[in-house]
């Protein structure tokens, strides 16, 4: 336990640690929440607060992904010069992890999933490498080795930190003919 | 069944297992966000919110046996936007001129109570943060700085200032 030699501070730790009971119905309405919600929960009608330096600060957040993503489909471990599948695109991964025991791709397009995108061992010691078929647009991905260790492309261009307490990389596929 | 457990469950389509995980963190969770935002009403929306943030990004719960953690960045994150938002609209709620009940000895429990509440509120927001999941809810500073991306030192140094802070202002109070 956390502690503080001071008893004035160890007075309001106590009482801060008897706090009300949370309303028991909140279970509740989180499971409603959950099973009546559309899926796209993300498109919902929100209020969004703006400032003048909000808008100047999202405006170069853009600039910057949409750079860091046009050199990403260049410089990073993606490489999008495999035959495309129609609109969408072929686009084969690698990563270098001599000391793997398997890898696997996860990222918007599959979910996350950890067991849809599993990497193959190359013809080169210690590369591994997958080829996904994928649409048009910025991926969102990441490699996990040997099932629990998170690492980002570390070719990509773009690597960003997401609000769930980890990064991602970033992959423009497509681009202007 | 451990977080782990549930968490799978609920990947793989047993979507009524995720009342497990807000049941195990719901008291825990909310007692974090009233502190934080300092009333029970706005406590609950950070949370309910939080948990259903959670549900929809749950793929992205790398580390399964550490859904608390990582649901608790989420919930974090929550408090943080809700306080902005709030400072803005009930200017009240957080300013240092709230008018609070004053008076009563250190052993008067409900002014003490509402002198905490006071001087929590008038912390810099940070070092709140950092003062609850350390000292409150027993976080390592190491588990602090995977949840709030700030380094150990500068948790460290807000927690010293949250409670220099806390002491200066309990002090002038009683």
């Amino acid at each position: 336990m956390a502690t503080d030699p001071d008893p004035m501070i160890r007075r309001v730790v106590g009482t801060l640690r008897d706090a009300p009971e949370v309303d028991p119905d909140l279970t509740g309405r989180v499971m409603t929440q959950i099973r009546t919600a559309p899926r796209s929960w993300w498109l919902a009608p929100r209020t969004l607060w703006l400032t003048p330096l909000h808008l100047l600060g999202v405006a170069v957040g853009v600039a910057v992904l949409v750079t860091a993503a046009w050199f990403a489909g260049a410089r990073t471990g993606a490489g999008t010069d495999l035959p495309s599948d129609g609109a969408r695109q072929v686009v084969q991964f690698h990563l270098v992890a001599p000391d793997a025991n398997s890898v696997v791709l996860v990222g918007d397009f599959n979910d996350w999933e950890l067991g849809a995108t599993p990497l193959r061992r190359s013809g080169r010691p210690g590369v591994w490498t997958v080829d996904v078929s994928l649409a048009p647009g910025l991926v969102k991905y990441a490699f996990v080795i040997d099932g629990n260790r998170w690492v980002t492309d570390p070719y990509a261009a773009a690597t960003i930190s997401d609000e769930f307490g980890g990064s991602a990389s970033y992959l423009r596929v497509g681009g202007p003919s | 069944m451990t977080d782990a457990d549930a968490v799978t469950r609920v990947l793989a389509g047993e979507v009524d297992v995720y009342a497990v995980l807000v049941e195990r963190y719901r008291q825990r969770f909310g007692r974090y966000a009233l502190h934080m935002l300092g009333n029970r009403e706005d406590a609950e929306e950070a949370l309910q919110d939080a948990f259903v943030r959670g549900f929809r990004a749950l793929a992205q719960c790398r580390d399964r046996a550490r859904f608390g953690s990582w649901l608790l960045a989420i919930l974090a994150n929550r408090c943080r936007t809700l306080a902005r938002r709030r400072a803005r609209s009930r200017h009240e709620e957080l300013h240092p001129e709230d008018a609070v009940a004053r008076g009563g000895d250190f052993g008067d429990g409900l002014a003490w109570r509402e002198e905490i509440r006071h001087a929590l509120g008038r912390l810099e927001p940070r070092q709140r943060e950092a003062f609850l999941l350390h000292y409150v809810d027993d976080w390592s500073y190491e588990e602090m700085a995977q949840v709030t991306g700030a380094s150990v030192s500068a948790l460290k140094m807000r927690a010293k200032r949250a409670c220099d802070r806390l002491r200066l202002l309990l002090e002038e109070a009683f």
